[in-house]
């Protein structure tokens, strides 16, 4: 009898826990970019709370995307004339550290590069709405931290003028 | 150091710098001491600082700028990998770019010598090629000339917001579908106004080579036009898909002729890379006029009449026996296959753009150090650390294929390729002589190179 009733109990638990898991699993993207916090090429920890208070341009990348390599040099533009006090372009590689950096390098990227593996990152671009995992994968956050807007495929002038200019 | 100059020599290896060879100034030096050169010369290193108008070698009168090395870089198909390299593996990539420069720039200035510019086989290519290039612009025009309207645009932008690709699809299926009817438009303007008659019912068994099919002013197209063989096999609907295909391409050549475009820079490309090949193809005639030439060398090499064993293998190189031992640990352990640690860690460029896959290698061809270790494995099975030249490595492998006899027509387009190659080198050497070519970039870097020699022949002492 005793031992039905722990079963029952346990049951309980279990089920309860399950559900707790789950809801921590289906926060919204706003939560989860709130959490992030990863290293950047030096090993330095970041959180998107660093450049609080920006329009935050976040791109995900990683250095074997052909298109992700061709739209840095517009990232690059567009953190050399609106970065500041206004505005500031964020990258998430989804690679390794060496590749990334030889990329910084040979590109000249002038914004942080932060790191996360292969399959990390794949999970964070889907619960972030990128459902089919597609790289370059670019989010745009208001002053406020709120998620304007989300960019799948090279990120262009024509979106920087329609959807990054207005918020800053 | 020693870590570094291995590193380096499997980065030569793969990309085959040993035959770059500049006869002026560097003929006396060892293939090490180039190896070296090429990969230290600074500015190869780091090209930033460099001035992109900075010459690195003379051909003659001709130059090979910075910018010529870095535009060749930034247009060839592994760009988007060179940028993930180490700044000696980008080094050693730009010599292997800047020697396939000279070579095409050497080619190209014997190819004036011998005024094949004024030859009929390259005057009608360069006709033909510029006759195309003005049609694709015409068409291109008329396609630029579709403007979607703003509250168009503004549709498209709602209904395919956050997906650049989704958008760019629809938008250009937009323009093809206006882009079919204006053509139409087109095309019937400009048949009204050259006045071209089609005589489409002349097509039959019986017409002759000069029966005129189409007329109209300067324009005309004849049988003979439509097609090379006009004694067998009468078929009239493809001949009518002929007519009308060329009566469009002439009449869009026409309207695109009245255009004047400026076309002087795209033939002079076209011109700096037709007459290189052009003069390779005259050469590789001289070199193998007929299949007597194969066989003949096919019957003086009996090396290649018997296919060596073949292996399959897979390869993980690293720096130190320590970090050998512990991946190997880790490969017996299923933990990670060799070739996911090699795509990883490997410092053979090659074998981490492959992930370890060597693919199949050759009895004889590799080193023998590592041929040794092949013999005693089983398939699959991953060898003991083995120290070669390259690092620490460890090998596996896959299949193994024995040997067989190969007779002349299994080896035919090889046996072309060796003679073209052997060929090849004894005379681009012969044009390196003839022609003024001056390293500009190695004399620069020629003392650092050097003593970076010396410091590692110290080292292993």
């Amino acid at each position: 009898m005793v031992s039905g009733r722990l079963k029952k109990l346990s049951l309980i638990i279990l089920t309860s826990l399950s559900l707790q898991l789950y809801a921590a699993d289906v926060q919204q993207p706003k939560q989860v970019l709130h959490n992030i916090k990863l290293p950047d090429l030096s090993g330095e920890s970041h959180s998107l709370k660093d450049w609080k208070g920006k329009v935050i341009l976040l791109n995900f990348w990683a250095s074997w995307c052909t298109p992700c390599q061709y739209e840095i040099p517009n990232l690059i533009s567009y953190q050399k004339r609106y970065g500041g006090k206004k505005f500031q372009v964020v990258s998430i590689g989804l690679d390794e550290i060496r590749k990334l950096k030889n990329v910084k390098r040979s590109l000249g990227i002038n914004y942080p590069v932060l790191v996360v593996s292969q399959q990390q990152g794949a999970d964070l671009l889907v619960k972030l709405g990128d459902r089919q995992q597609i790289v370059p994968y670019t989010i745009i956050l208001t002053k406020a931290g709120e998620i304007s807007y989300t960019h799948q495929g090279e990120f262009d002038d024509n979106a920087f003028d329609l959807y990054v200019k207005p918020l800053l | 150091m020693g870590y570094r100059f291995t590193g380096v020599y499997a980065i030569t290896c793969c990309f085959n710098l040993r035959q770059l060879r500049p006869v002026n100034t560097m003929r006396q030096t060892s293939h090490q001491f180039l190896r070296l050169l090429l990969i230290f010369l600074s500015i190869l290193l780091a090209p930033c600082h460099a001035i992109a108008s900075q010459v690195l070698v003379t051909i003659e009168d001709k130059n090979i700028t910075l910018a010529d090395l870095e535009t060749a870089l930034a247009s060839s198909p592994f760009y988007t990998q060179f940028n993930t390299l180490d700044e000696d593996e980008q080094a050693a990539m730009r010599g292997y770019m800047l020697k396939r420069l000279v070579t095409a720039r050497l080619l190209e200035v014997e190819a004036h010598r011998l005024q094949l510019e004024k030859s009929p086989a390259f005057t009608t290519d360069l006709k033909d090629y510029i006759d195309g290039v003005r049609y694709q612009k015409y068409l291109q025009q008329l396609r630029e000339s579709i403007k979607l309207s703003e509250d168009e645009k503004r549709e498209l932008r709602q209904q395919f917001s956050g997906s650049a690709d989704a958008f760019a699809a629809a938008r250009s299926s937009l323009i093809a579908s206006r882009y079919q009817a204006l053509f139409q438009l087109t095309l019937q303007k400009l048949r009204d106004q050259y006045h071209v008659q089609l005589f489409q019912d002349r097509i039959t068994p019986e017409m002759k080579p000069d029966t005129v099919l189409m007329q109209g002013d300067n324009l005309q197209l004849t049988y003979a036009d439509l097609t090379s063989d006009t004694e067998t096999d009468f078929n009239k609907s493809a001949l009518l898909d002929q007519l009308f295909q060329q009566t469009e391409y002439m009449l869009i050549s026409q309207a695109a002729l009245s255009e004047n475009m400026n076309l002087s820079k795209i033939a002079q490309r076209y011109t700096e890379q037709r007459l290189p090949a052009l003069l390779v193809e005259i050469k590789v005639k001289e070199w193998i006029p007929d299949d007597s030439a194969l066989q003949a060398y096919f019957q003086s090499h009996p090396a290649l009449h018997k296919l060596k064993d073949r292996w399959h293998i897979g390869q993980l190189v690293v720096a130190t026996r320590k970090q050998a031992e512990a991946l190997r640990t880790r490969i017996i352990n299923g933990e990670r296959s060799l070739f996911q640690l090699a795509s990883e860690f490997s410092i053979d460029p090659e074998a981490r753009f492959n992930q370890g896959d060597l693919g199949w290698v050759l009895q004889g061809s590799g080193m023998p150090e590592i041929e040794d270790a092949i013999k005693k494995l089983k398939n699959n099975e991953i060898s003991p650390v083995i120290r070669t030249i390259k690092g620490y490595n460890l090998i596996t492998v896959l299949e193994r294929r024995t040997g067989s006899k190969q007779n002349y027509y299994q080896i035919k387009d090889k046996l072309r390729q060796m003679i073209i190659d052997e060929n090849m080198i004894d005379y681009l050497t012969e044009l390196q002589k003839e022609h003024r070519v001056n390293w500009l970039v190695m004399e620069n870097d020629q003392k650092k190179a050097y003593e970076l020699l010396q410091d590692k022949k110290s080292s292993e002492k």
